[in-house]
């Protein structure tokens, strides 16, 4: 009994058929914008080349429509199920069966890095098999297009997610490796496919339980180590008592910074590369999964998925920069001035105004995971400095929405705010899934890799003017 | 007479709060009580007990996964226990998809699997009624094998630690085993 009003089911006949109209000359790349409502829909109306803006105003009242339960059931890839994207591009298998693909990362050599935070694909009656998080190394062939050696870097890890190398440039000594409770780092020489030496503990003592996808950056002179740490829970119903000094509090954790069982969490914490110095660099981020730094600039920016149980089109994920000492927002406000009464502790309506406007909203409940930037090389030129993200996709909402990659158009190294669907057809109907993408990597050549967790396969992007 | 009597309900159901509705944990777990995916818990008909537990420790974040972590959140703390109640007070289902075992099903009929089971059935064994010796600890005969392994596996890589006790009896047991468990208590 999924829960669909009238009101959803013309939305989405009338989008599709809007679409179905316009969307088929894929040269009118910009000026096919849907703006506000028109922007958020679900995987029907998704097609390669549509461009969305959803702004601040475009923010819908909570429980506009019931709060959906709409778990998608993965499946293996049906016969008939074709990957679309824009004219020119080619998306290509490049490594299949890396079971719970996660976060990719390039070393200077060309090794592609994955980590596989929970590989275990558990069937008891099918495919079985079961092992803790790992990183595997995927060395590509000379041409790019396949992996010519496969091995495991490091394996038996608890939920291993984001990774750098450190320190930035062509010769790396380590590898940084983010994981649910603390930070490691394994020593690296250039062409190491196998981990040599005990890790260090750079970092201890990190929050467990809750959101686990800790990801992790250096800037570019590796003077600091960012640190994403996702919140304990949705929105921080239990929450205890607020601290009798809420100034002092926010001294040590930030404008807006969460306390009890949520102290330090919904940030992006900064580092000294050896772990010390630990600061509180952003607040109210509620689940950065994607932390990434802008090489550029050195930006951080951070795809976020923002809080359930509003209903289907509340409130907006987003792609942002982070700046530091700002205040996001979680669990008190979403989008600058929207109060949030749930939390525990009470309200806050001194934040009201103070939290920062993200640059970028998603369609609600897309579940932005991995970003990055498109250094240029290969796709079209005017999409160069353009960021680009996987939505792995919604369980919150009546229909299912995300499940593709979509391109973040920039200018002077600033998201513009509209995103465009970029790769997408992983939806088998209306329950079903056979990817969920999960990270975005541009490599040398200016190809990018993308992972989904569903089958573990890694997709290669290429383009070539059609 | 009510759907939930013409499933042979017995039990008086607790009136929920309007704040609470059912039918959204059908859509997972089954309308029927045969969830979609097997790799998720069947519920109806579940020990209260446990139930409540697991929802206030998904409430708190101590025992971790997304959706589960918000849908415990949705509901007011207070009303928790109902909402188990109301679960538990469903039918177990009856009849659910036979398994399609590529994989040596003798294994789970093994001498030691059965030793392995009776130290289990000292806290889980159930009697007539369904409700196990040990009220805290959640029926397992007849649950579905992929969530029974799903879960030993977790335990035995603390991804869950929401008890002590089955921190300690799972932590030496090898994967082998534990799926051999997950075959023995569903399917005999």
């Amino acid at each position: 009994m999924r829960q669909k009003t009238a009101r959803q089911q013309f939305q989405r006949t009338l989008c599709a058929w809007v679409l179905g109209a316009t969307a088929l000359p894929l040269t009118l790349w910009a000026q096919n914008v849907l703006k506000g409502r028109d922007a958020m829909g679900d995987w029907h109306n998704d097609a390669p080349g549509v461009t969305r803006l959803i702004t601040h105003d475009d923010v819908v009242a909570p429980l506009e429509s019931p709060s959906a339960a709409n778990r998608s059931t993965t499946v293996a890839k049906p016969s008939d199920a074709e990957i679309k994207t824009m004219a020119g591009f080619k998306v290509d298998v490049f490594a299949s069966n890396v079971d719970g693909a996660r976060v990719i990362r390039q070393a200077p050599n060309g090794d592609i890095f994955v980590s596989q935070s929970r590989p275990g694909n558990v069937r008891v009656g099918d495919k079985y098999q079961f092992e803790k998080g790992k990183i595997t190394v995927l060395r590509p062939s000379p041409d790019g297009r396949q992996v010519e050696k496969m091995e495991t870097f490091v394996a038996d890890l608890k939920d291993p997610y984001g990774m750098a190398f450190y320190p930035p440039g062509p010769k790396p000594q380590w590898l940084y490796v983010g994981m649910q409770g603390q930070i490691l780092r394994y020593p690296y020489q250039s062409g190491d496919m196998k981990s040599t030496a005990e890790p260090e503990v750079i970092v201890s003592g990190l929050p467990t339980g809750g959101h686990w996808t800790r990801d992790i950056g250096f800037s570019p002179d590796g003077k600091t180590l960012y640190l994403s740490v996702g919140s304990g829970s949705n929105i921080a119903i239990d929450m205890e008592d607020r601290p009798a000094d809420l100034k002092a509090w926010q001294k040590v954790h930030g404008l807006g910074g969460a306390w009890g069982n949520e102290t330090d969490r919904a940030t992006v914490l900064a580092f000294s590369p050896d772990g010390k110095n630990r600061r509180v660099y952003a607040t109210g981020v509620r689940n950065c999964s994607g932390l990434t730094v802008q090489p550029k600039t050195g930006v951080v920016f951070c795809s976020t998925n923002e809080r359930d149980l509003l209903g289907d089109n509340t409130p907006p994920d987003y792609v942002s920069s982070i700046k530091p000492g700002h205040f996001y927002g979680w669990p008190w406000i979403y989008h600058q001035d929207h109060e949030d009464l749930r939390p525990g502790g009470g309200p806050r309506p001194d934040l009201k105004g103070k939290a920062t406007q993200p640059d970028a909203l998603i369609q609600p409940h897309s579940a932005p995971l991995g970003m990055d930037f498109n250094p240029g090389g290969m796709f079209p030129a005017e999409w160069t400095g353009d960021g680009f993200a996987a939505l792995h996709g919604s369980w919150n909402r009546a229909f299912h929405t995300g499940y593709k990659i979509i391109r973040l158009p920039a200018k002077s190294n600033q998201l513009v705010g509209s995103y465009q669907d970029f790769v997408m057809g992983f939806t088998a109907g209306e329950d079903s899934v056979w990817g969920r993408p999960v990270d975005v990597k541009f490599l040398k050549d200016g190809s990018m890799l993308f992972s989904e967790d569903v089958n573990g396969t890694l997709y290669r992007v290429t383009y070539s003017k059609p | 007479m009510s759907p939930l009597m013409a499933q042979g309900q017995t039990k008086t159901l607790n009136p929920l709060p309007t704040s609470v509705d059912i039918h959204v944990c059908g859509e997972c777990h089954g309308e029927n009580g045969n969830p979609k995916d097997e790799k998720l818990p069947i519920i109806w008909g579940q020990s209260a007990v446990y139930l409540e537990k697991q929802l206030r420790d998904y409430r708190s974040g101590q025992r971790e996964n997304q959706i589960m972590n918000s849908m415990a959140e949705s509901v007011p703390k207070k009303d928790l226990g109902l909402l188990s109640q109301a679960i538990a007070s469903k039918a177990w289902p009856q009849s659910r998809p036979q398994p399609n075992l590529h994989d040596n099903p003798s294994e789970s009929t093994s001498a030691t699997t059965k030793t392995d089971a009776q130290t289990c059935l000292t806290c889980h064994a159930q009697n007539a009624s369904g409700e196990s010796f040990y009220t805290g600890a959640p029926r397992l005969y007849g649950q579905n094998a992929d969530y029974l392994l799903d879960q030993m596996l977790a335990w035995m890589n603390q991804d869950r630690n929401n008890s002590e006790v089955m921190s300690v009896l799972l932590k030496n047991k090898t994967k082998e085993q534990a799926k051999a468990l997950a075959l023995y208590f569903a399917f005999h």
